[in-house]
């Protein structure tokens, strides 16, 4: 375990190869959060807020020195139909995705996708005016 | 005016993105090397004061990006991606049922079930 202990602390690709079973609280909501539980060895954001730290460059390399917390935006479907959330870093604006774990609050996925959906940046009378002028070539008949 | 890469469609070049598949070419990465993926929409959001963004994802070097929506793009494009998601949920959607009971919310789906 010593050997284990130096080879952290000394290796700076340690958390590319090994994953982190450190427990530790949300910053963004304090939460109490364990590795365990999250259906991969990789817990990457809070399963409460799904917010998460800007510590890493690469992934696992913890040589960002921004420690922004990075908030959730928006949400995508990977080409395999897996949901992926999109982190946006509060202090410097640095934007990535992440795969969603098996313990993510899903009232705070679903809000996060219908988010864009139900605001009214589109304009409703030209959306309904282009779907009645397509539906004549979009015919079932 | 230039030709999408990705649909083909002429636009102007002082677009950011195809107004109708809303595309665009990734020139240069982070170090400054030349990509020339197709930057293709993955994802809506809206920024502070109202203002929707675009996000994208570089097809071959998978880099991320943001694009303020222009008033010319395609609504029907715009709206196939953010509901895109909802078409694939990650777990049931009966599971939201038994969620909002226990939140002491109504969000029975009566109205979608019955005849």
């Amino acid at each position: 375990m010593n050997r284990e202990n130096k080879r952290r602390k000394y290796d700076k690709n340690y958390y590319k190869k090994n994953p982190c079973t450190d427990s530790f609280t949300c910053r963004n909501c304090g939460w109490p959060i364990v590795s365990a539980g999250a259906g991969s060895n990789h817990r990457n954001h809070c399963p409460n807020c799904l917010c998460s730290l800007h510590v890493d460059n690469e992934p696992g390399d913890r040589a960002s020195d921004c420690g922004g917390i990075m908030e959730p935006i928006g949400v995508w479907v990977r080409g395999d139909g897996e949901w992926a959330i999109i982190h946006r870093c509060r202090r410097c604006g640095k934007l990535s995705s992440n795969r969603i774990a098996a313990d993510d609050n899903p009232m705070k996925l679903m809000a996060l996708a219908m988010k864009p959906v139900v605001s009214d940046f589109l304009d409703r009378g030209r959306l309904k005016e282009m779907l009645s002028s397509m539906q004549s070539q979009g015919d079932l008949i | 005016m230039i030709e999408c890469e990705n649909c083909g469609t002429m636009y102007d070049e002082s677009l950011d993105h195809c107004p109708e598949c809303l595309s665009s070419v990734h020139e240069t990465n982070d170090d400054g090397e030349e990509c020339g993926g197709i930057f293709e929409p993955v994802s809506v959001w809206i920024k502070d004061k109202g203002r929707p963004e675009l996000i994208c994802r570089c097809q071959f070097c998978g880099a991320l990006k943001t694009e303020p929506i222009e008033e010319d793009d395609n609504p029907v494009t715009i709206m196939s991606i953010a509901s895109r998601p909802l078409a694939n949920p990650p777990f049931p959607v009966e599971r939201l049922q038994e969620l909002t009971d226990l939140m002491g919310g109504q969000g029975d789906m009566s109205g979608y079930y019955r005849k």
